[in-house]
């Protein structure tokens, strides 16, 4: 009897062991990205900074589309340039770094620009960028307040921050100089693969420039022009029309002939304050940048007050779901296509996902091409792996996908055409179903299994160039803070900052009176946002 | 006052960055420590109280260097030229350590004798320099040639101060901050006493690291 | 023969939804997929298991490096590692690198090694998780089993037929080289706070991506990785027939070795029945079986056995065997006798047993682990050869 016990003992530990090593091995890679997402949260997992560029010091937001100088100036027409392309939207300034192993420098001052838009093509990259960082240090005396190349930017700096360095980036080739115009050294750029991010590596082997690693506070002046390789300071002239080799929009020749500074505020009125009857040129203020002590400020976030916000949106989320409940009814004997498509949706936004896949594919049977049916029984269809089994849940992943691609494709085009005052409603909302319906799916799947991530960070990017073209604001922050969130499922946190950020910017520019004219669904849409926001510390 | 706050300053800018000195000084204590030959607990003490004493001999010199050329004038360094002062610290640390296993190889009798016989100066050089307690000293001063810019911020303390004395004091409360991280080889005897095998494996250790230091991090950035 | 059957019909589910339904049903993935399973039942039901491990290690060694390579091509357009890529952070992170950086991340929070945290299959995170999952099952099996780089030693050290240099008198020796080795590039890594495997010893680099020669020093170093890479994994392979650089480089090998007590597996020696013929020292590919360790009867291999099974197969007095690492300390508690090889009478205990024999138990893990890992790497690295030839045809006017 012992021995039989003692058999069953030995028997069933070791069944135990065995189940432990081919189940957890699957299991480890099946659930790997929580797994990932937990051990991250115990280890706080960073590169050792100077293989990153150093310490970040500063990061400051430089408001989108604000890349029209004072107001007036448009890209040229040649083709390198892009809508965007010189928009900055991040400035960082990291910490000098000392001894750092494995570089091209072991002493070396790292600046990351970011901006809206990169290459149109990534087997094409434009070096299309022509930018200047005038830098003053704190305490220190003499310093210059016309630019490097006089006249090349057509603009002058604050008295009171002289710069005593200049940094001069044009295209992929970077200098660094000092206020006598005297060029200390060569830089280093390199350009991320999309294009949107530059880094900027300043060696730091000359003598002069070893007083940045002592310097507590300095001002820098950034300035971002047209790159030309020909015109003086390598910065593209403006003239009253655009054309090939100028930009357009100018307004007197004592109007800048940057496109954007660094400005956490509106830099129109900076950038328009040349005065033609005294021969003064506009004078730029900088942005202060604190290179010790810093200290990371996270936000006091009031409980209390998401607990508020909860509670409104909640009261708000029943009203609404009493209101579609009764239209459901009202539309039950409903034959128009029109009604049909309503009462598909009210039964998707009520939960009813089964009545809504009837509906939808029993409008698709009439339409087989319209995208926005494609669109949504291509989430509903990938929506059923959410309970279920593995293999059935890539299954449906995949069939849903298959819908969703379809969607797009048959949409492609849109964004075009309604830049050119060519898209109908009707095109509008395809493609805004058909984009959002895919974003949604490439935020909810595993992207460490599916890789949809990025496709989804686009699929938001466009919507939102839609939304704020057609003014949608709701929509537009919405959906740059889905992108933000697509991109930290990449791992992306830097340019998920970005578009966080740029959805707080929008979201502050909805004002109460435009609130009152919202329909239900619009103001849920407005809550869940300014939840998200204030939980982040963007939003007050 | 003003004594006494430097003084604890130096001290807690030793304590803070004492992980980094340690850091440094590790390849060379670790395996030397474990591979010598009749090791014990009084002997790995003297021995590593004679690689700080080395260390601190070195620190001061180059204090006392920088100070009179006026160098430390700025609270911070020139990177470029520690890099290169270190450049030479790895070359000479390598070259001691290799000569320490070398003599811990030849350490048989008979090879001894015959060698003595041969050239008896140099062979009493080679064993005067390669044995463990010259090692320590020699490499000790050698790791004094690493600069980094804790080290230079409590130089720069120093010429600060205003007096010798002042001085002194503040580099000794800096220096005894970084010492608490170098207790841990005490333990190294134990460890080999338990696993023999670790003895084998330190003194192998030791002439990669020695090799390492001469080729890699010593004559390819000196010479390229 | 039941136990098999089930086991087989377990693999081949698993095949199915990693190797197939993962990669999107494609041809090749189902061809892959049957090539797996084919091999896995020659592991079960032959005797030469060690056979068809190292058929798949080599197999997926060279497909890994066609789809490596290729991917390298497509994103960058050169094996080459970029400016760009280094500044963002965004080196694929491999576990050769682990044993490095835990050390320098424990003093100073930090991984010393330009990789993307998550979001890759290469990230960091990921490689953590299949390190720790493969450390707390399979131990140092992982180098014989999962290893996407020691198939190509295993390749060429069965090019030869005799080797041309015994190294099983210098076992010891080689072992003590291995792990000074270790000890040196930890030390190393605390003192610069950089990985210098990657820098000047990795031969891998020929393989996967490297540093662009613009200097003295990477030209140094390039010509260090294709000395070590043509020494270390072609040459002495092929005189020695063993895994050269596994058992004398390889750092994350090493490591391995001291975290095997943790594993659940291990090789046990019967002492009794073994004659002292020294087939299994020879065969050893990681030169784990010492002389000494079968004259002194030490009842098991050495540290660095990496549970390849080449030492059972060869066996002609089957001595030894598979354990669990708990089996002998939870036999005595239960008050078995381990010698006794009777079959169960009752029908269902007998099959568990034969279900969780610890070989069974071991090959099913390892090779769940070698296939999760190849799927979609080896079909990737099918389809890029297959369009590659495919190609070259039409160019040839076929």
């Amino acid at each position: 009897m012992k021995a039989s016990l003692g058999k069953i003992i030995f028997i069933s530990i070791s069944f135990f062991a065995f189940i432990f090593c081919t189940l957890g091995i699957v299991s480890s890679f099946i659930f790997g990205e929580s797994l990932q997402q937990m051990l991250n949260s115990i280890l706080h997992l960073r590169i050792y900074e100077p293989y990153v560029g150093g310490k970040i010091v500063s990061s400051i937001f430089d408001p989108m589309y604000d890349d029209t100088g004072s107001g007036t100036l448009v890209y040229p027409s040649h083709t390198t340039f892009a809508e965007g392309n010189l928009d900055l939207v991040l400035y960082t300034v990291h910490e000098p770094v000392f001894n750092a192993a494995w570089q091209d420098f072991n002493e070396y001052w790292q600046l990351d620009f970011e901006f809206r838009t990169g290459f149109k093509n990534a087997d094409e990259p434009n070096y299309n960028k022509s930018i200047y960082v005038y830098i003053h240090l704190d305490g220190k005396i003499g310093g210059e307040t016309k630019t490097l190349f006089e006249q090349a930017e057509n603009i002058s700096f604050s008295q009171d921050h002289p710069w005593h360095y200049a940094l001069s980036i044009a295209g992929k080739e970077a200098a660094i100089f000092n206020s006598n115009r005297e060029k200390i050294d060569l830089a280093e750029v390199v350009y991320s693969s999309d294009g949107k991010k530059i880094i900027v590596r300043i060696p730091l082997r000359k003598k002069e420039l070893h007083c940045l690693y002592t310097v507590e506070t300095m001002h820098h002046y950034v300035l971002v022009g047209a790159y030309s390789a020909l015109d003086f300071g390598n910065i593209l002239p403006i003239e009253k029309r655009k054309s090939r080799t100028s930009g357009g929009g100018l307004v007197s020749r004592f109007a800048p002939k940057v496109y954007d500074v660094l400005y956490e505020k509106d830099q129109s009125q900076m950038l328009s304050s040349w005065n033609e009857d005294d021969f003064e040129l506009s004078i730029l203020y900088p942005v202060k940048i604190n290179m010790k002590n810093v200290q990371s400020r996270t936000p006091l976030i009031s409980q209390a007050k998401i607990k508020e916000i909860k509670d409104e949106k909640k009261l708000l989320e029943a009203l609404l779901y009493k209101q579609q409940s009764e239209r459901i009814q009202n539309l039950k004997n409903a034959s128009l296509d029109s009604e049909l498509n309503e009462r598909a949706l009210l039964f998707l936004h009520t939960g009813n996902k089964k009545e809504a896949e009837n509906q939808f594919k029993m409008l698709l049977e009439k339409d087989p091409n319209n995208p926005s049916y494609l669109a949504y029984i291509g989430s509903l269809e990938s929506m059923k792996g959410e309970n279920a089994a593995v293999i059935a849940a890539v299954d449906a992943v995949n069939k849903g996908y298959a819908y969703l691609d379809k969607a797009i494709q048959l949409t492609d085009g849109v964004l075009e055409k309604l830049k050119n005052g060519e898209a109908s409603e009707a095109e509008l909302l395809h493609r805004l179903n058909a984009l959002l319906n895919r974003g949604g799916n490439s935020q909810a799947v595993p992207n460490s299994v599916f890789l949809k991530a990025a496709q989804g960070v686009q699929d938001y990017l466009e919507a939102a160039e839609i939304a704020h073209i057609s003014g949608l604001q709701i929509l537009e922050a919405q959906c740059y803070w889905d992108a933000a969130i697509c991109l930290l499922l990449d791992d992306k946190k830097s340019e998920a900052g970005i578009w966080k950020r740029e959805a707080a910017r929008i979201f502050q520019q909805i004002s109460e009176s435009d609130l009152e004219n919202y329909s239900l669904e619009e103001r849920q849409e407005f809550l869940s946002l300014y939840l998200h926001l204030f939980e982040e510390g963007l939003a007050e | 006052m003003k004594l006494w706050s430097s003084a604890l300053q130096s001290l807690l800018l030793g304590l803070s960055t004492g992980t980094y000195c340690a850091m440094y000084c590790a390849p060379i204590l670790i395996p030397f420590i474990s591979g010598s030959e009749n090791n014990s607990l009084k002997k790995t003490t003297v021995l590593t109280l004679l690689f700080l004493a080395g260390r601190i001999v070195s620190y001061v010199v180059l204090g006392i260097i920088f100070a009179g050329a006026g160098m430390l004038l700025s609270s911070f360094f020139n990177p470029v030229l520690a890099r290169r002062l270190s450049v030479f610290a790895y070359i000479i640390c390598g070259l001691i350590l290799l000569q320490n296993f070398l003599v811990k190889r030849k350490l048989s009798k008979n090879t001894l004798e015959a060698n003595k016989k041969a050239c008896p100066v140099r062979m009493k050089l080679a064993v005067f320099t390669g044995n463990d307690f010259s090692t320590a000293v020699l490499s000790g001063l050698s790791v004094g040639l690493h600069i980094c810019p804790p080290f230079w911020a409590s130089l720069f303390l120093c010429v600060q101060s205003g007096s010798i004395f002042y001085a002194c004091i503040i580099f000794l409360c800096f220096y005894l901050g970084t010492l608490p991280f170098f207790l841990p080889v005490l333990g190294l005897p134990f460890a080999v006493k338990k696993m023999p095998v670790l003895k084998q494996i330190a003194q192998m250790t030791q002439l990669l690291i020695a090799v390492y230091f001469i080729i890699f991090a010593g004559l390819i950035p000196l010479i390229f | 023969m039941s136990a098999k059957l089930v086991l087989t019909a377990f693999m081949a589910y698993i095949i199915y939804f990693f190797t197939i339904s993962l990669q999107s049903n494609s041809v090749l993935a189902w061809v892959y997929g049957a090539f797996l399973l084919y091999l896995f039942v020659m592991m079960l039901f032959s005797k030469n298991a060690n056979k068809y491990r190292r058929l798949f290690q080599l197999v997926f060694a060279v497909l890994f490096t066609v789809s490596f390579v290729g991917n390298l091509y497509d994103e960058r357009g050169s094996m080459a590692i970029t400016q760009n890529a280094f500044y963002e952070s965004e080196i694929p992170f491999c576990h050769l690198v682990i044993p490095l950086t835990i050390i320098p991340y424990a003093l100073t929070k930090t991984i010393i090694f330009p990789a993307r945290i998550s979001g890759h299959y290469a990230s960091i995170l990921s490689m953590l998780i299949i390190w720790l999952t493969a450390t707390v099952t399979i131990g140092r099996g992982w180098c014989s089993w999962a290893c996407f780089y020691g198939g190509l030693e295993d390749g060429f050290s069965g090019l030869a037929k005799k080797s041309k240099i015994k190294l099983l008198p210098k076992n010891n020796e080689i072992r003590i080289f291995h792990f000074s080795f270790f000890a040196f590039l930890i030390l190393m890594s605390i003192a610069f706070l950089s990985s210098i495997f990657c820098q000047w010893f990795c031969p891998f680099k020929l393989i996967t991506e490297f540093t662009p020669i613009v200097d003295i020093p990477s030209l140094i170093a390039t010509f260090l990785f294709m000395s070590v890479f043509l020494i270390f994994i072609i040459v002495l392979p092929i005189l020695t027939k063993k895994r050269t650089q596994c058992s004398i480089l390889c750092p994350f090998g090493a490591m391995q070795s001291l975290l095997s007590p943790i594993s659940q597996f291990k090789i046990s020696i019967d002492t009794e029945k073994c004659t002292s013929c020294m087939k299994c020292a020879k065969a050893c590919p990681f030169s784990a079986i010492d002389i000494d360790t079968i004259i002194q009867k030490k009842g098991r291999p050495e540290l660095n056995c990496a549970l390849c099974g080449a030492c059972l197969d060869i066996c002609p007095e089957n001595a030894i065997h598979m354990e669990f690492s708990f089996t002998k300390k939870l036999a005595k508690k239960c008050g078995l006798s381990l010698s006794n090889k009777t079959k169960s009478k009752n029908k269902i205990a007998g099959f568990f047993k034969d279900l969780t024999q610890p070989k069974h138990a071991f090959v099913f893990s390892a090779y769940t682990f070698g296939v999760i890992i190849s799927s979609s790497l080896a079909t990737d690295g099918l389809r890029r050869i297959v369009s590659a030839f495919i190609r070259a045809l039409s160019l040839g006017g076929i």
